[in-house]
């Protein structure tokens, strides 16, 4: 079981490595991130307090895989997997703990680790036999799975907005707007074999422009929905909610063209704080799309031409 | 046609293809055949233009690669990802609408069902019959035998020799040397990154029991069973 652990903390530090950072500072950094982002949801969202539980049992069961968790019960007997999934999941949700117990949220905090205790004893809630249907058939794959994956997070968004609404709170609501783009953004996050890129018949060109309307079609889909609801019932807030999706369309448009700009690597650090700069100050992404783009069909020319 | 010119691959310092010279021509179906590490898939991704390499490869196409169909030997499936939303991605990566993809699944796969959850046999035939819905002019079938039941085994044997029929070009891998048997019409040995031998249907059983010299040898007396 210690061989175990240890594993697992080697395969940490080489996910930090691999983004670009020495791997114990990038944990410090983590720490400090998540902190200070569980803080900013607590100051900024009065509501917070029912988020933040979903977002640690959320936690939990993306880590319940049915087949990671098989994979493990296959690798050691009974007992040792009981201890292991134990362990797991209370260090997944020991930073939630920890910051509900700054609030003095004992209760709360008490419930949660109770969840995490009873739900490693049960089998995996599995997600992947079902396959739930999407509106992004068409053009598959980025909106398909990525949906797929993350639809608990829409259906809690939903429920937000509609608390939002119903306290009258719009910065409950426009906060649903901007973590269901985040997510879209999310669904671009993993870098796919060339052989999915090989495939296309397109040029360079055309495969970004292909992918950038798919994506632009498909995060309408999501969003609209939410901006006509939030529309009718903030109409004062209108210019600002259009604002909102022109923002969220920009955000997606800059992911992808910087996923092909630097393509077959992943994000690393320096292109993250350029990200994470223009994500702060979305004009400055007019700026950097047109450079990505050229950048992407550099790197694309390489498999499709 | 597809030529081959002085095709050459090298991996850091270990040189994987050496100076590969091969015409494929239109309507044949070529076997590729040699140990694990042999290069084979080196040299069908180097075809494919998935690997930079030195050499030339021309073709009649003005684009290989749109009209080459490629089957790898682990055909990699996205999760939650059902078998039709798999069959769509590859026919809308060529521009192919209205396929009537229930009907053409020959191979009885779940294809409303995770394709990720199939067995390794089904993923591969799903992946097979996603480049044979794309009508493609070349297909290079990267062991596609293997891991699939017997069966569906004979269904691709005759898939094969109908795209034979159709006039389209296919380079096959395998090391099932009858299904090579049945449909090669000339079959190349690979050793090291070189083609050494060239070998056309009547030497098929020669080559076959000469394969057998060279890969067992003593190797299963070595293992000292008891």
């Amino acid at each position: 079981m210690k061989y175990y652990f240890r594993l697992q903390f080697s395969r940490i530090k080489r996910q930090i490595e691999h983004l670009g950072f020495p791997p114990y500072i990038g944990m410090v950094l983590s720490i400090i991130g998540f902190f200070a982002l569980s803080h900013l949801l607590f100051y900024k969202i009065s509501l917070a307090i029912y988020i933040y539980p979903l977002l640690a049992i959320y936690t939990l069961l993306q880590f319940s895989e049915k087949d990671r968790n098989r994979f493990i019960g296959l690798c050691y007997d009974k007992k040792t997997y009981r201890h292991i999934r134990v362990i797991e999941n209370s260090l997944l949700i020991f930073p939630f703990l920890v910051y509900l117990s700054f609030r003095c949220e004992f209760l709360l905090a008490g419930l949660i680790f109770l969840f995490s205790f009873v739900y490693a004893f049960f089998p995996p809630i599995s997600f992947s036999t079902f396959a739930i249907k999407t509106p992004f058939y068409k053009y598959p794959y980025e909106f398909l799975r990525g949906f797929r994956i993350s639809y608990p997070i829409f259906i809690g968004l939903a429920i937000l907005a509609i608390i939002g609404i119903v306290v009258h709170n719009f910065n409950l609501a426009a906060f649903t707007i901007l973590i269901a783009t985040v997510s879209c953004m999310s669904f671009y996050s993993e870098v796919e074999s060339p052989y999915f890129i090989w495939i296309h018949k397109h040029d360079s060109k055309a495969f970004l422009l292909y992918k950038i309307k798919t994506s632009i079609i498909y995060i309408s889909i999501i969003l609209l929905p939410l901006i006509i609801l939030l529309a009718f019932f903030f109409i004062d807030k209108l210019i600002l909610l259009f604002l909102f999706c022109a923002i969220a369309y920009l955000y997606l448009i800059t992911n992808i063209v910087a996923k092909y700009a630097i393509y077959p690597k992943q994000v690393n650090l320096p292109m993250a704080i350029i990200l994470a700069i223009g994500y702060l100050f979305p004009p400055v992404l007019l700026l950097y799309i047109p450079y990505f783009f050229k950048k992407s069909i550099v790197q694309l020319d390489k498999i499709l031409t | 046609m597809i030529q081959l010119i002085n095709l050459s691959k090298s991996f850091a310092t270990k040189k994987v293809l050496h100076d590969i010279n091969l015409e494929l021509e239109t309507g044949k179906v070529y076997g590729i055949v040699g140990e694990n590490g042999a290069g084979k898939t080196t040299l069908f991704r180097c075809i494919a233009g998935l690997e930079i390499h030195d050499g030339e490869v021309t073709s009649d196409f003005p684009l290989l690669k749109n009209h080459l169909g490629f089957l790898e030997t682990n055909p990699y499936i996205f999760t939650r990802i059902t078998g039709v939303e798999y069959l769509q991605l590859f026919a809308q990566a060529r521009k192919i609408s209205s396929i009537n993809f229930h009907e053409r699944n020959i191979f009885d796969l779940p294809l409303d069902e995770y394709a990720s959850n199939y067995s390794t046999g089904m993923k591969k035939k799903l992946a097979l019959l996603a480049i044979l819905l794309q009508s493609n002019d070349v297909y290079i079938l990267d062991e596609p035998f293997s891991g699939v039941d017997i069966q569906s085994n004979i269904i691709i044997t005759e898939i094969i020799l109908k795209l034979k029929e159709l006039g389209k070009t296919v380079i096959i891998s395998s090391h099932i040397f009858s299904t090579l048997q049945d449909t090669c019409d000339e079959i190349h040995l690979l050793q090291e990154g070189q083609f050494t031998k060239k070998v056309l249907p009547e030497e098929y059983s020669l080559l076959e029991s000469e394969m057998k010299t060279i890969t067992i040898g003593n190797q299963i007396e070595r293992l000292c069973l008891s």
